[in-house]
């Protein structure tokens, strides 16, 4: 049966479970996990199709979080199915829409079963780093699909960057009946390493980057990925080359595979299905323990990014606007801001930027209200975000949101188009705040250039130096810098006070169309001149930034002081 | 513990629990395959696993039988039987894999040309389906066959394997009628294939509920405490099922329930119950302390006071008109073959001392359930009024094997209100409500654990020596001292039964 509950909340839906428990004693047998479905705005009917055959061999608490982000109006509906709906489990399925999604995690968390473990699956947008999501960062296991994503490869390479023991794949998932085969293939004496393997599949197929990745990794032997002749997608053979011969496997059509074996000319015909959503969510759900075997496999797809300074490479050279003072520098970089956000809005609707502290920084955003105005940018389409944040309480005068908070004022913004970083008078921890700020940003689609180099989200990042040439929270040789696997991170022992921050990472700062930093005083010179030299993102921050369009340094004649002479 | 091939494979990392085991090249040759067990159950299964990309391609089965059948026959006889019964959604592309390996050899078991023609198309498959030389021999046939069938296969070699390749032959219950016979039966095979290439085929043990006994009590830390006779009351093992003989009457007669499931289905269930602790899962390991423990059952001295045994009579079953055993087809109409038999066993150990174990199995009888029922003592002191803890019972800890597969918890629990009343609830806990769609049949699991050469779950021949040891005295003192008493269809038993534990102070519980 089906309930509906309009305008609710978790702990009424809650409270009516119970009470559908005691009425018709529909859900009463034992379950074994819960199952949080994250949908945000797709359809939800094939995935929920998947857990309701998939609970007959696990019995879950299934939670679909269906999020509508765009609805003016906050709000939460649900439904709740048992019974002849929900094969062995119960479904509850959340239609969340606007502010309720800012906090998911207590949205779901009265509807948690008590101890079982908990797995999120993200059927379609796999968030930047599933362990660094808020329901990711609860969860026992994290599902994603890359290949249901909008650029699998790229996406699968984010999980690698992103991955912690607990994740898997559906493209992973996928493979398993082929990685079954291709074992017992090999055991077909003599049963020696092949001298060269090869794998025909789309390079851009998430399944055949892993399947050559397990080979090769297993094998120690180079595995070689030829495109396929027709443009069917998935895996679409294998060939072990040995000297005693060949062992080969090749799809020959929708249902069924080719396998050939050394002096076997007819070759054997196996049935092989693609498999379906079900199956390859009910085999996820057979082991609840960290598949280590993918994540060996997945980190050796793709190499590690241990040059930071790779996000800022192969990118426009920076270029310098000089005023007379800091004031002045304001000034011209609210004018260049305004411009590049009404090129944003005309060319997108909507407009992204990134405010910063400090000095130049407060000034600047204090100067947009009348800049905006004067370039008449439609307020109505603009975010604001901070590329990094004291961790201290909301209004605390160390916060850069608070210093600009005129400015927020004077623009008449509301308050769900102004993306603040948590406070500590929130309620959550450091990591948990920064892992709420990355959420809030891959729902906004934050995560698309995380994803990719080349992509921006933001339009526009202003950026403060400090003299050590720190940008955002990232200071020289500090660790904590170091960590792109999220794009928010949490800062400790930030050499400069206070000690906590948030920042945006790596990846993140460099995802923007136009890079702007504004340096005031003489006191920074020495750092503006090194930010203008080698990239070097452990020494000088400021010189690992960069713009995907342009990076503009607004200095005040003293800043620009140690700049060699321009020619 | 899996072939030797399987090892040092590279592709095979320990750790990777998803990758499926495939069983190696190999071919099956099946004996009896047009009786019902093949039809409904074997063929099924064999289709079920390649559905799930567990067979090899190369598989190969060879039917073996009287009918003059072309491999096309056969193919369509295997296809009917699979569309029919198989547990995974038919599929065409998937037969089409099995059929390539489909062969039918015409034959009796005496004719020494068939076997001939045998070894010529195992040889054929070998050759071009690329079965490897290993070949499994499934003898779905009555134990009167087998010294003919395995002399045959002796004869014409195929029971000798080549240069790595291996050789099995898998046996189905009955194994034997008594203890004699079950040694004559072994000898007749082992003569022919080698003790370790012999796998006796209990279906029950394939049973996911079955081997979940094992992770019940050896994977938690709750049970095992008062899984001794300091908190156990008593066992009672019960196997009953709601339909008369149906077709077995060959069978059936002469053999009985005791003999039928008793020896093998229920003694396995007693021994998982009450065994120590393995060291490992390993076969070797788990066969040891089956074996301890089957070895340290003791008999009741008075075998007519602790054991019963019973007939069913025809009447109104469930609103549906039966038949009585005696008047079912092939009967005799004096036959003093049971259907119905209840004994009590002790278990000599210190563990297990003062604890009985009743074993009852029947056909006919209120429905069909198989479960073994721990009934924990009664607290040693209630601080309650007489009145109060009137309605309670003895603590129960029930494994359901099937239907209805899972565990149930039977304990006192205050009945809301004003007065302190105690009351028995049960608590449960099911695999599922529909995991035995999904889990696959025993007869899948086995099947490819023969296949890969994985024997925990098959009963050795020194099990099976050990539980005709148990029976024997027991049908020996009713073939001479104890007709089976008529009891009606459709219920729990003849009165003997009941008597037999009310003697004890103790009741059948219902289940």
């Amino acid at each position: 049966m089906i309930t509906t509950l309009t305008d609710t909340t978790a702990s009424a839906i809650d409270k009516k479970m119970t009470q559908m428990r005691e009425t018709f004693g529909a859900n009463t047998i034992g379950r074994v996990l819960t199952l949080l479905i994250v949908a945000t705005g797709e359809d939800i009917d094939a995935p929920l199709e998947a857990a309701v055959r998939a609970s007959h061999e696990h019995p879950s608490r299934v939670i679909v979080v269906d999020a509508d982000r765009d609805a003016e109006v906050s709000g939460l509906d649900a439904e709740i199915r048992v019974g002849r709906d929900a094969g062995a489990g119960e479904i509850i399925i959340l239609r969340a829409r606007g502010e309720v999604m800012a906090n998911l995690d207590t949205l779901i968390m009265p509807l948690l079963l008590p101890d079982a473990p908990i797995v999120t699956w993200w059927p379609e947008n796999a968030p930047s780093s599933p362990v660094h999501d808020v329901l990711g960062s609860m969860s026992q296991r994290r599902i994603t699909d890359a290949l249901a994503c909008g650029e699998p490869t790229a996406t699968l390479k984010r999980l690698r960057r992103g991955y912690s023991s607990g994740d898997s794949d559906l493209a992973w998932a996928r493979l398993t009946n082929w990685r079954g085969l291709v074992a017992t293939a090999y055991e077909v004496p003599p049963a020696t390493t092949p001298d060269r393997v090869v794998v025909t599949g789309r390079a851009e197929d998430p399944s055949v980057v892993l399947l050559a990745s397990w080979l090769e990794l297993s094998l120690g032997t180079e595995v070689r990925v030829e495109a396929p002749s027709t443009d069917a997608p998935g895996v679409q053979g294998i060939v072990l080359h040995r000297a005693e011969g060949t062992v080969s496997l090749r799809r020959e059509n929708d249902d069924s595979i080719v396998l050939t074996l050394p002096g076997d000319q007819a070759g054997q015909h196996v049935a092989m299905p693609e498999r379906s959503l079900y199956e390859l969510l009910a085999e996820e759900l057979r082991r609840l323990d960290p598949d280590e075997v993918y994540g060996d496999v997945l980190s050796h797809a793709y190499s590690v990014v241990r040059n930071l300074s790779t996000y800022a490479k192969d990118k426009p050279a920076p270029t310098d606007a000089i005023s007379a003072d800091a004031d002045a520098v304001a000034a011209d970089a609210a004018a260049h801001v305004a411009a590049r956000l009404r090129e944003a809005i005309d060319a997108r609707g909507v407009a992204h930027l990134v405010l910063t502290g400090g000095t130049v920084g407060v000034k600047t955003a204090l100067a947009l209200p009348d800049a905006l105005a004067a370039a008449g940018v439609d307020t109505g389409a603009l975010h604001l975000w901070w590329g990094d944040e004291r961790f201290v309480e909301a209004g605390h005068p160390d916060r850069n949101d608070a210093a600009v908070q005129p400015a927020i004022e004077a623009l008449g913004l509301p308050a769900h188009r102004v993306h603040r970083m948590p406070a500590t008078s929130d309620g959550m921890s450091l990591d948990e705040s920064a892992a709420w700020y990355g959420q809030q940003l891959d729902l906004a689609g934050g995560d698309a250039p995380f994803r990719t180099r080349g992509q921006a989200f933001f339009d526009v990042i202003l950026l403060g130096m400090g003299p050590d040439g720190h940008i955002a929270s990232l200071f020289p040789e500090h660790p904590a810098q170091q960590d792109v696997s999220a794009n928010v991170i949490p800062v400790r022992e930030s050499p400069k006070p206070p000690a906590e921050r948030i920042s945006l990472t790596w990846p993140v700062v460099n995802s923007a169309r136009h890079v702007a930093l504004l340096v005031a005083g003489a006191e920074k010179a020495a750092a503006v001149a090194r930010g203008h030299g080698e990239i070097d993102p452990t020494g000088t921050p400021a010189s690992a930034v960069r713009g995907l369009e342009s990076t503009t340094w607004f200095l005040d004649e003293a800043a620009a002081a140690e700049l060699p002479p321009t020619t | 513990m899996n072939d030797t091939e399987t090892q040092g494979n590279p592709l095979r990392d320990p750790r990777d629990r998803r990758l499926p085991l495939i069983a190696g090249p190999c071919s099956m040759v099946m004996f009896g395959v047009t009786g019902d067990l093949a039809r409904k159950k074997l063929l099924p299964a064999i289709y079920d696993l390649t559905n799930r990309g567990l067979l090899p391609p190369s598989f190969g089965l060879v039917g073996f039988g009287r009918r003059d059948w072309s491999d096309e026959d056969f193919a369509q006889y295997v296809h009917d039987s699979v569309e029919a019964h198989a547990r995974t959604p038919f599929s065409e592309a998937v037969f089409e894999q099995l059929r390539g390996g489909l062969r039918f050899v015409t034959g009796e078991f005496d004719d020494a040309a068939a076997f001939e023609e045998l070894t010529r198309v195992v040889g054929e498959l070998d050759r071009t389906r690329g079965t490897g030389g290993n070949h499994a021999f499934y003898l779905s046939i009555p134990p009167g066959a087998f010294p003919q069938v395995c002399e045959q296969l002796a004869n014409s070699g195929l029971n000798t394997s080549r240069d790595g390749s291996w050789r099995r032959v898998v046996i189905e219950k009955p194994f034997g009628h008594d203890l004699e016979s079950a040694r004559e039966l072994n000898d007749v095979v082992e003569k022919v294939f080698r003790p370790e290439d012999v796998f006796r085929i209990d279906h029950y043990l394939g049973k996911e509920t079955v081997q979940n006994i094992l992770a019940l009590r050896f994977a938690n830390q709750m049970f095992e405490p008062i899984w001794n006779a300091n908190y156990v009351d008593h066992v009672q093992i019960t196997m009953a099922e709601d339909i008369g003989i149906g077709s077995r009457a060959g069978f059936y007669d002469g053999i009985g329930t005791a003999r039928d499931v008793v020896q093998n289905h229920l003694l396995q269930l007693l021994a998982l119950t009450a065994m120590e602790e393995p060291v490992s899962f390993e076969a070797s390991d788990l066969r040891a302390e089956k074996e301890k423990v089957l070895a340290a059952v003791t008999l009741p001295e008075e075998l007519g006071a602790h054991t019963a045994r019973g007939q069913y009579v025809g009447g109104l079953q469930g609103g549906e008109h039966v038949r009585g055993y005696l008047e079912e087809d092939g009967i005799p109409a004096d036959s003093q073959t049971e259907t119905f038999a209840a004994i009590r066993l002790d278990i000599a150990t210190r563990r297990w001392a003062g604890v009985p174990f009743y074993l009852r199995a029947g056909k006919r009888l209120g429905r069909r359930v198989t479960e073994i029922a721990v009934i924990l003592k009664r607290a040693p002191f209630l601080p309650f009024r007489s009145t109060d803890a009137a309605d309670l019972g003895q603590n129960a800890i029930v494994i359901r094997v099937q239907p209805d597969e899972g565990v149930t918890m039977r304990f006192g629990s205050k009945v809301p209100g004003t007065q302190m009343e105690v009351r028995d609830v049960t608590m449960d806990f099911a695999y599922g409500s529909s995991f035995t769609e999904e889990s696959p049949e025993a007869y899948e699991r086995l099947i490819l654990d023969m296949l890969l050469g994985d024997p925990p779950l098959f009963p050795r021949q020194r099990e099976v020596e050990l539980s005709w040891k148990i029976l024997d005295p027991i049908t020996a003192f009713w073939a001479e001292q104890l007709p089976p008493t008529p009891y009606r269809s459709g219920t729990w038993g003849p009165d003997t039964a009941h008597e037999m534990l009310a003697r004890d102070g103790r009741a059948w519980r219902r289940p």
